[in-house]
C-alpha cells in the first residue's frame, strides 16, 4: 500500500472521529447561531432571564425582598415594598431608597416611608410629596417607625420624636404603648411582580445565547472548548476536501 | 506643687468632659442655623408650603434638564424674606443648598447661599463665602438665567452647576409665592 494510501485512510478514520466529537458542538452553535441571527424578530433581545440558577452564575444575587403591609386607610391589600434601590407601592414603583426601608405607614392619605437617613412621603396614589434626609431636620438615628393618632412617630437612640407632616415639625414626646411597623411577607402575587420587574431590568435570552455561542458562559475554559471546536471543524472541512479528492480514479477519465 | 495639682485637675476635668459631637461628613449646617443666618436673629421665619402647578414644574425641568420629582416645596418666609432649601445632585449624590431670596425689589434676587450638606468627594469648594456671594443681588431673567454672571471652579464644575440650578429654582418659586409675600394680602 503505497504511503499516500496510508496517509489518507488516517485521515479518514480520524476525519470520522473529530466528526463524532465535534456534532454536539455543531448542534449548538447552529441552535445558538440562528437564535441570534432572529433574537430581535423572536424578542430574545427583551425577554429576560429569570432562571435563579444562571443569574446566579452571571453574579447577579436574588435580591431581598423587605415589604410592609399598609393600614386600611387605602384599599386593601396595599404594601410598601423595597427591592433593590426601588421602592414600591405594591407592585408600581414610586421612588428610590439606596438605603435600608426601615418602615412604612399611612396617615390621611399620606404614605410615609422610612428608610435608613430618610423620610420619604406620598400620596395614596404614589406621588412624591416631601423628601426629609438628615441635612434636612429628619432627627438622626431613626430606627423604627409608629403611627400614634395624627403623628407619625420616630424611635431614635436619643428618644422618641413625633413627626407632623403639616407642620413639618418633629419634636420629642413621650409616648407608650406605640406599635412600631414590622415587616411582613407580602402575597406571593406581588413578590412574584416585583421580581420579575427586578429580573427583567437585568439579563436578557439574547445574552445568554451570545455567551454560549461563543463559551464565555463557561468562563476562559468555555471560550478554549470553542476555539479548539473551531479547529476541529476547520480540520474536519480540510480532510474531508483531502479525501474526496484524493479518492482513488476520482481525476481518471472513463 | 499648686501647678501640678491643677495640672491634674485640669487633665481630670478634660477627661470627665463629653466628647465633642463631630460634625456628620459634609453636614455643614443645621436647617436652623441656616435659617438662623439667612433672616435677623430675633426672626422666628413661618414655615409654608409651595403645591407646584404643572406650570412651575414644567419650568423647573426647563432649568434641571429633568423632572422634579415631588409635589410640593417647603419653605419658610418673614416679611419679604423666604428661604428654600433644596437638594440638587452634583456628580452622583445630593448637596443640600440653601437659598434666601429677598423679594422686596422689583424682581426677586438672591440675598444668600448656604451649602448645607455636601456629599461628594470632589467639589466641596462650592461652600467657600468667595462662591456663594458671588450670587448676592442675582435675579431670574426672562430666558431663565441668573443676571449676573457667576465664576466656576476648576474641578468643581457640577457642584458649580448644581448650586446655579438650585438658585434659579429658588428665584422661579419665590417669584411664584411672591403675590403672597405682601404683608398686607390675605393667605
Amino acid at each position: 500500500m503505497s504511503p499516500s494510501r496510508i496517509f489518507r485512510m488516517l485521515l479518514l478514520r480520524w476525519h470520522r472521529r473529530i466528526g463524532v466529537v465535534v456534532a454536539v458542538f455543531v448542534v449548538m452553535l447552529v441552535v445558538t447561531g440562528i437564535a441570534i441571527n432572529h433574537s430581535a424578530d423572536w424578542g430574545l433581545d427583551k425577554k429576560p432571564l429569570k432562571q435563579t440558577w444562571l443569574l446566579k452564575h452571571y453574579g447577579i444575587p436574588s435580591p431581598v425582598l423587605r415589604s410592609f403591609p399598609l393600614n386600611e386607610s387605602l384599599p386593601s391589600g396595599a404594601w410598601i415594598s423595597q427591592l433593590g434601590d426601588g421602592l414600591y407601592l405594591s407592585e408600581t414603583q414610586i421612588g428610590s431608597c439606596d438605603s435600608p426601608l426601615i418602615g412604612a405607614v399611612v396617615l390621611s392619605e399620606t404614605i410615609a416611608i422610612l428608610c435608613a437617613g430618610r423620610l420619604q412621603l406620598f400620596t395614596g396614589a404614589g406621588e412624591q410629596l416631601d423628601d426629609i434626609s438628615e441635612s434636612l431636620g429628619l432627627p438622626r438615628g431613626a430606627e423604627a417607625l409608629a403611627l400614634y393618632g395624627e403623628a407619625v412617630l420616630l424611635r431614635t437612640p436619643s428618644g422618641v420624636i413625633a413627626f407632623d407632616p403639616r407642620s413639618f415639625m418633629f419634636s420629642a414626646v413621650n409616648v407608650e404603648g406605640a406599635v412600631w411597623v414590622a415587616p411582613a411577607l407580602a402575597p406571593p402575587t406581588v413578590q412574584r411582580s416585583l421580581l420579575d420587574q427586578y429580573r427583567g431590568s437585568g439579563l436578557s435570552w439574547e445574552r445568554l445565547l451570545l455567551d454560549l455561542h461563543s463559551g464565555r458562559l463557561f468562563g476562559s475554559v468555555g471560550v478554549f472548548i470553542i476555539d479548539l471546536a473551531g479547529i476541529a471543524l476547520l480540520l474536519i472541512a480540510l480532510s474531508g476536501v483531502w479525501v474526496w479528492v484524493t479518492k482513488p480514479g476520482r481525476w481518471r477519465h472513463s | 506643687m499648686p501647678a501640678v495639682v491643677f495640672g491634674v485637675l485640669l487633665i481630670l476635668q478634660l477627661m470627665a468632659m463629653p466628647p465633642v459631637q463631630a460634625a456628620s461628613v459634609g453636614q455643614y449646617l443645621t436647617v436652623d442655623e441656616f435659617l438662623g443666618l439667612g433672616f435677623s436673629d430675633n426672626a422666628k421665619p413661618e414655615p409654608k408650603v409651595l403645591w407646584l402647578t404643572p406650570e412651575l414644574k414644567a419650568q423647573i425641568k426647563s432649568i434641571r434638564g429633568k423632572d422634579f420629582p415631588l409635589l410640593r416645596v417647603r419653605y419658610w418666609r418673614q416679611g419679604q424674606k423666604t428661604a428654600w432649601i433644596l437638594e440638587e445632585i452634583g456628580k452622583e449624590m445630593p448637596i443640600t443648598i440653601g437659598v434666601v431670596v429677598d423679594a422686596g425689589g422689583a424682581s426677586p434676587t438672591v440675598a444668600r447661599v448656604e451649602i448645607l450638606a455636601f456629599r461628594e468627594s470632589r467639589g466641596w469648594e462650592v461652600r467657600h463665602d468667595f462662591f456663594t456671594e458671588q450670587f448676592r443681588g442675582a435675579a431670574l431673567t426672562d430666558s431663565h438665567l441668573l443676571s449676573q454672571h457667576i465664576d466656576g471652579i476648576t474641578g468643581a464644575t457640577l457642584s458649580v452647576r448644581a448650586v446655579k440650578q438650585v438658585a434659579l429654582i429658588a428665584l422661579l418659586l419665590a417669584d411664584a409665592v411672591k403675590p403672597m409675600a405682601d404683608p398686607n394680602a390675605a393667605e
